[in-house]
């Protein structure tokens, strides 16, 4: 692939918002945004090819070697408490830590959206009531909404997915508003509206293809809030339940170790803080490419 | 009389995305006290970027060489702490956009005291009625309520009197207009020329006012300096450019005034609208004529080595460049 | 000015009805009957069930309950936990007291670091600084706070040893004891806060520092930290302001698992605890009173927000 730069600001500015495969090739030029993006692959290969990289089974026990060190017994990042292998669990680990990640950014974008498309082109009473509801969602931080939905239906993954795609909800309620407002100003979809064609083809063929990149920059920017809202419920126990794997977990039995066996809490702390970073460089990348003036 | 700006040979070159464009090359101009002097083309000919370099307000990355002189000091060779006096005290900017050029968060009295302070020394109940004199001198109505107003709760053409009564506040010896009626209709624009009439006449400052329209300077300006694509193309007393203007740029200015004698003789001949083609975006030195592309008379000589500034016409003030500069006779309108 | 006020007010009372609405309904929502959520006792008589059902009403209506409900907790009666047997308001004064001081601390490291960094980075944008301040900044976002919590005990208490590893002390009865206990809790936090405000007021203060009307301020002859600390930062700050409320669930999701994480009787480990011995009335008051701090909040951040922006208080929040 050729890293030729368009010669014209212009062009450049449009190809941003049009040609999918411009702004690829033009993210590719941003080193963080590459190292993000590797990052990024590397966590989904681990997580969906889990049971081939795995050495060993993430909940097998072995008595003979609890709390071995690093490197020693055949264990590369050595055994926990209960001798199981931790290379092994912090790979099944990411499973949880992605899947929450993904789901709940993917929950908050598909509720979110069509609130925010809606309020911002119909405003009045429709824009009311969606800015009510994410005032009150705004009201509840996600960990107490993580905690009711604990005590109601008991702890598991799909409550931590629950209460971390209704806080995200804001967020993409925020952004299709404002650029439902600012598209409907537009010639476009002016003369859409003038010559009848139906709301339902403006919002979803005018609008929404049109408010894409700043909708995914806002999912990327939303996975790692969610992966370290996800880490920190497993942590304190409202996610995924031992004996699965999670980074929270895995770090949150780490904690009572601490004094003779730091190393526990070092691993699995380093694999939660490089997803996250890895999203943040990337989704970073991505919204300089709609905005570069922000860079 | 001695000149109170006096700009030789600037050359600006500013850096975009792709590289740097050559948005002024060599002006030279000077604008006497009781003088006002209108800078004259269409947008993005390099007008603007002369005005902001005259403060040296242009971005960091701006290379800006030449001189400016303001009462004789050179000021792209102030300190930052010099350059402060310069600003708002001898050389007073009002700027196009009145809608964003005021700041939002604060009054307008607050935002008028800043340059009285500063460059006055007037604090208090001096700087307040000082402020109240200068909304009073721009013509705008209940001054004391006006001075606690924010700028959304002002019209255009208001926002416009405060951004010169600001101007003024530092008692400049030159004051810069940039485009200051662009943005306003029609009859906030006459009012607003009137009250620039009004301060020519009363405090005899030198005036340099940037424009579009050469409808906007008729009765104002004394000397016209014609802009096209970051260099003068022609320079004279406002009566004989408007009489016989020589540059067929220049005589495209005034085709494109409606009512003008140059409209009605040239019959839409020389009418900008339809020439092709916009102001070019220099990026090296030209060997031709900038205009060359878009003009009718335009030949091979135009087209192979650029025209020189040179006096012509029975006025020692007119010049102009260009290789076949036949003036467009006009009747007097 | 005046409009504004009724408005945001009527916006803020509307929310909290919702919220208390909703955190009412949610202990009708758990499984099985109310009065063993409340009480926190399985083994009930039916004759028992009855008995307190009768006490809380909950043979009655909906509305009417919700209205008994609501009244009692205006008159300050939260009930009694029935794991502790205390009432409630006696275990969140003791609690509150400490995720108060935690959560005041660490938005006063996190401001204090923030917003200087991100109106040196915006100035010297595209410098080394700018770029340094950046990193940083990408760090302190990425790090899992608790993780980070447990690094520091890692390093400042077991290896070195020069501070507690968990637990409080009260200010009052030894202030030095209290901020030892503090420091690394407050920091944690802290330090999330300031990547949060750094980002947001550096891509804030670079689009004031585009504004024409700093121009203007240049062109007045102002010196550049005028420019600056005036001009550019007054109207950077009003997204910075509407960021904070943006935030304030994931601060107190963030000062709830800090204080887990470094042993401090807070409202977070009281919560904690709770939903781990179903404690459902505390959870319940814990959440009432949360949406309604942070409603409160973001009605105060509404005034920040209009003296900022003197817009705003003609035409209103919009």
């Amino acid at each position: 692939m050729s890293l030729t730069i368009a010669p014209d600001p212009a062009a450049m500015l449009e190809a941003a918002g049009q040609s999918g495969r411009h702004w690829l090739r033009r993210l590719v030029e941003r080193p963080p945004a590459v190292i993000g993006l590797a990052g990024v692959i590397v966590v989904v290969v681990v997580a969906v090819f889990a049971p081939l990289l795995a050495p060993y089974s993430p909940v097998a026990s072995s008595f003979q070697a609890v709390l071995a060190r690093p490197f020693t017994a055949g264990h590369l990042l050595g055994t926990d408490e209960l001798g199981r292998d931790v290379l092994s669990r912090m790979i099944y680990g990411a499973q949880p830590t992605l899947e929450v990640g993904v789901l709940a950014t993917g929950l908050a974008l598909v509720v979110g959206v069509p609130i925010g498309l809606v309020s911002g082109y119909y405003r009045g009473a429709a824009d009311m009531l969606a800015m009510r509801i994410t005032d009150v969602v705004l009201a509840f931080p996600f960990l107490l909404v993580a905690i009711g939905l604990a005590a109601i239906f008991g702890p598991s993954l799909r409550n931590v997915v629950l209460a971390l795609g209704i806080a995200s909800l804001p967020g993409f309620v925020r952004i299709a508003r404002a650029e439902a407002m600012a598209l409907r100003e537009q010639d476009f979809v002016q003369a859409a509206i003038v010559t009848g064609v139906r709301d339902r083809v403006i919002l979803f063929r005018h609008l929404l293809p049109n408010m894409a990149g700043p909708i995914l920059v806002q999912a990327t920017l939303t996975i790692p809030g969610a992966i370290l809202g996800s880490a920190l419920l497993s942590y304190l126990g409202l996610g995924v339940q031992p004996p699965t794997a999670s980074w929270g977990n895995m770090l949150a039995t780490a904690q009572e170790y601490l004094f003779n066996d730091p190393w526990l809490a070092v691993f699995p702390g380093v694999a939660i803080f490089l997803a996250t970073l890895c999203f943040n460089l990337l989704g970073d990348g991505l919204r300089d490419l709609f905005d570069p003036a922000m860079r | 009389m001695p000149a109170v700006l006096e700009v030789d040979d600037l050359q600006v070159r500013l850096f975009d995305r792709t590289g740097p464009v050559l948005a002024v090359r060599g002006i030279s101009l000077s604008v006497r006290r009781g003088e006002v002097v209108a800078l004259v083309g269409e947008s993005g000919c390099g007008k603007s970027v002369t005005a902001l370099s005259l403060l040296r307000l242009l971005p960091g990355d701006a290379q800006v060489t030449g001189s400016v002189r303001v009462d004789g000091r050179e000021v792209l060779e102030l300190s930052p702490a010099q350059l402060r006096t310069i600003r708002g005290g001898e050389v007073a900017m009002v700027f196009q956009e009145p809608m964003t050029s005021l700041n939002p968060a604060f009054s307008v009295g607050n935002q008028i005291a800043e340059v009285l302070r500063l460059h006055q020394g007037l604090r208090g109940a001096q700087a307040r009625a000082r402020a109240l004199e200068l909304l009073r001198m721009v013509g705008i109505g209940d001054p004391e309520k006006r001075l606690r107003s924010f700028p959304h709760e002002l019209s255009g053409g208001m926002r416009q009197r405060v951004m010169i009564a600001m101007a003024l506040a530092g008692e400049p010896k030159l004051l810069v207009l940039d485009e200051p009626t662009t943005a306003l209709d029609v009859t906030t624009q006459a009012q607003i020329l009137d009250i620039v009439r009004d301060l020519r006449s009363r405090t005899g400052m030198a005036i340099l006012l940037i424009t579009h329209d050469l409808g906007v300077v008729a009765d104002i300006a004394d000397r016209i300096v014609v802009m096209y694509a970051g260099a003068k193309v022609e320079e004279a007393d406002v009566y004989d450019l408007f009489r016989a203007p020589r540059h067929p740029y220049a005589a495209g200015l005034l085709g494109a005034l409606p009512g003008s004698a140059v409209a009605r003789r040239e019959a839409g001949r020389l009418r900008l609208a339809e020439i092709p083609g916009m102001v070019p975006v220099l990026r090296a030195p030209l060997e031709s004529c900038a205009f060359a592309p878009r003009c009718q008379r335009a030949t091979d000589q135009c087209r192979e080595q650029p025209p020189l500034l040179t006096p012509c016409g029975p006025a020692d003030d007119h010049a102009v460049a260009c290789f076949h500069p036949e003036p467009v006779a006009t009747v007097p309108a | 000015m005046k409009v504004y006020v009724i408005r945001r007010l009527g916006v803020s009372v509307f929310t909290l009805v919702v919220a208390s609405v909703l955190v009412f309904l949610g202990i009708r929502a758990v499984p099985g009957n109310p009065a063993i959520a409340l009480t926190g006792n399985a083994n009930l008589s039916p004759a028992a069930i009855a008995a307190i059902e009768g006490q809380y009403g909950l043979n009655k209506p909906l509305p009417v309950q919700y209205a008994d409900w609501l009244r009692q907790i205006l008159t300050g009666h939260l009930g009694s936990s029935p794991v502790t047997g205390m009432p409630i308001t006696t275990e969140l004064s003791s609690a509150f007291p400490i995720t108060v001081e935690l959560t005041i601390l660490a938005m006063l490291i996190g401001i204090v670091i923030g917003i200087p960094a991100g109106i040196i980075a915006a100035v010297r944008r595209g410098k080394a600084i700018d770029y340094a301040g950046n990193a940083i900044a990408l760090f302190g976002l990425s790090i899992p706070s608790f993780w980070f919590g447990i690094l520091l005990i890692l390093i400042f208490a077991v290896l070195l040893r020069v501070l507690p590893a968990s637990g409080y002390v009260s200010f009052l009865s030894s202030p030095g004891s209290n901020l030892s206990h503090m420091v690394m809790p407050a920091f944690v936090l802290g330090t999330g806060v300031a990547a949060v405000l750094m980002r947001q007021m550096r891509s804030g203060m670079l689009e004031a520092l585009r504004a024409d009307y700093v121009r203007t301020a240049r062109a007045k002859g102002l010196p550049e930290p005028s420019v600056v600390l005036k001009h550019a930062l007054r109207n950077s700050l009003v997204t910075v302001a509407t960021v904070i409320g943006l935030q304030l669930g994931v601060l107190l999701s963030g000062v709830a698992v800090t204080e887990e994480v470094f042993g401090l009787p807070g409202v977070g480990d009281l919560t904690i605890n709770a939903v781990f011995q179903r404690d459902y009335p505390t959870i319940q008051a814990v959440a009432l009173i949360t949406a309604a701090a942070i409603i409160v909040i973001n009605f105060a951040l509404d005034f920040v927000y209009a003296f900022l922006s003197p817009r705003v208080r003609v035409e209103g929040a919009q």
